[in-house]
């Protein structure tokens, strides 16, 4: 990034090469609109852009990166209406968690359209809280360690572990009856 | 593995790896990667610009200062410095024979001017434009009645003449020429003169007896004097122009010819003459036999260097009291 904002463009080709589809998957499996997701993936890179000069290599750049990803999704919501960034392992957010949709597999046409297992797993993610699927995204897309997910999103180290571990839990016992084949798939 | 890593499940990874691969459109790569590109490829011109354009104009600048300096500087500044080294290398040895050491030291004088670097060729150019126009007017300039009555032939006209070379002269720093060869051919015609001179040697008496009239036959038999006078003159860049005044005598009034030698001695243009000039100068009095007006030459010489005077003199004038 350095190399970048002295003029080299050669060097913003290895960082978007680097890092376009992680940051692409996270904006994509927050909003969950491939139209949407473009316009914010492109923002983050336009501002990533703008603001080069100013950058500081205070902590990794991915942990920088993600951190303008993730405001960038923040403020699109706020736009829409639709903020819901909150922990639901904490007690005082107890009444938003209990109003939030459950798993879709739940529902018969959605188990009987998503047979595959990526479609599956992505469905799993996309039920998940808003807190705990953006640390998971964070951790699997971004591969940020629990302490810059905790920097990034602005909670303690100790709710990230807590939302990971939800997270972790309920997609493990999502793909529980698929465990077999996603071993031979993945294998 | 870090902390976070103790909540990873190797399964539930590998499933998202499988499943999450989703990429942006080229399109979408191609318009943020030329965004990029765009971005970055006005910047460093913009600053690479002033980068570039420093230094110039700092070498610039000092290259201005530095010359402005050099010219501003007073020569006087510098004369004495450069004089005073090579002034006991022209001292002759007490002897008493005076034509012989006034080129003694003329030639004493010449090396150690030598030994400095070339001159710059225009201000070699100078004197030989003067030195192809000195004759004619030399040979009639003895043909005036002043001079005529002084008797001293051609020698005399030397104390304006050498204020003239000091203020046309070019700053001491500006040596003879190395070698002969490097010499301009009116300076090696004035080498020859003397040469042949040297092959018969008149006495003091003998050469301010000669007639002006065979002075100006021609050069070679030239009294010593202007020999002399002729040799400085090329000798030195400081001749550069100082024939234009040997000119003068022709066309000044009677009058002005009939001042006397002691006025002449001490003028307000001797105060522009060089130090090598002045105690070569000295040093031809003394060798004329002309005691009482170098020793006017010397009091005025230690008048205006007051305390300098004792070490701009060589040991042979030092001791000279006026």
């Amino acid at each position: 990034m350095l190399a970048y904002a002295a003029g080299d463009a050669a060097a913003f080709d290895t960082l978007y090469a680097r890092h376009k589809s992680g940051v692409y998957r996270y904006l994509l499996r927050q909003c969950r609109d491939a139209g949407i997701a473009e316009q914010l993936f492109q923002d983050v890179w336009m501002n990533l852009i703008r603001v080069r000069a100013s950058y500081q290599p205070s902590a990794k750049f991915t942990t920088w990166l993600y951190t303008l990803a993730h405001n960038r999704l923040i403020d699109h919501h706020r736009a829409s209406g639709r903020v819901t960034l909150v922990s639901t392992d904490d007690e005082s957010h107890a009444d938003i968690v209990a109003a939030l949709p459950a798993s879709r597999r739940n529902e018969p046409e959605s188990r009987a359209s998503n047979r595959e297992l990526g479609a599956r797993l992505k469905d799993a993610v996309a039920a998940l809280p808003a807190a705990q699927r953006d640390a998971f995204l964070l951790q699997q897309e971004g591969g940020l360690t629990l302490e810059e997910i905790a920097a990034l999103t602005g909670v303690g180290a100790e709710t990230v572990k807590s939302r990971l571990r939800y997270a972790t839990n309920k997609l493990r016992a999502e793909l529980a009856d698929l465990s077999p084949q996603l071993r031979e798939d993945t294998g | 593995m870090n902390s976070a890593d103790e909540h990873r499940d190797p399964d539930v990874d590998a499933a998202w790896r499988a499943a999450s691969r989703d990429q942006p459109p080229p399109a979408l790569d191609a318009a943020i990667t030329a965004a990029a590109r765009r971005a970055v490829g006005a910047g460093p011109k913009r600053l690479g610009a002033p980068r570039a354009w420093w230094p110039v104009a700092a070498a610039a600048v000092v290259a201005v200062v530095a010359i402005g300096i050099v010219e501003m500087t007073p020569p006087d500044e510098i004369v004495p410095t450069e004089i005073a080294p090579a002034a006991p290398q022209a001292t002759p040895p007490a002897a008493p024979q005076p034509p012989q050491d006034t080129r003694r030291d003329e030639r004493a004088a010449a090396p150690a001017g030598a030994s400095q670097p070339a001159p710059p060729s225009r201000r070699i150019e100078a004197p030989r434009k003067v030195e192809r126009a000195a004759p004619p007017v030399r040979a009639d300039a003895p043909a005036t009645a002043g001079e005529a009555t002084r008797g001293t032939t051609a020698a005399e006209p030397a104390p304006r003449r050498e204020p003239a070379a000091a203020r046309e002269a070019p700053k001491p720093g500006v040596p003879f020429p190395a070698s002969p060869s490097d010499a301009s051919p009116a300076m090696n015609a004035a080498a020859s003169a003397t040469d042949g001179l040297r092959a018969m040697p008149p006495s003091p008496k003998a050469r301010q007896q000669t007639p002006p009239s065979s002075a100006g036959a021609s050069a070679p038999q030239a009294p010593a004097p202007f020999a002399e006078d002729k040799r400085q003159t090329t000798a030195g860049a400081a001749g550069a122009l100082a024939a234009r005044p040997e000119a003068a005598p022709a066309s000044e009034p009677p009058a002005l010819a009939k001042r006397t030698k002691d006025s002449e001695a001490v003028t307000d243009e001797a105060q522009a003459r060089t130090v090598d000039e002045w105690i070569r100068r000295i040093r031809r009095l003394k060798a004329e036999g002309r005691n009482d007006l170098a020793a006017k030459e010397l009091a005025a010489f230690r008048a205006r260097y007051q305390e300098r005077a004792d070490a701009l003199l060589p040991a042979d004038l030092r001791e000279t009291k006026p």
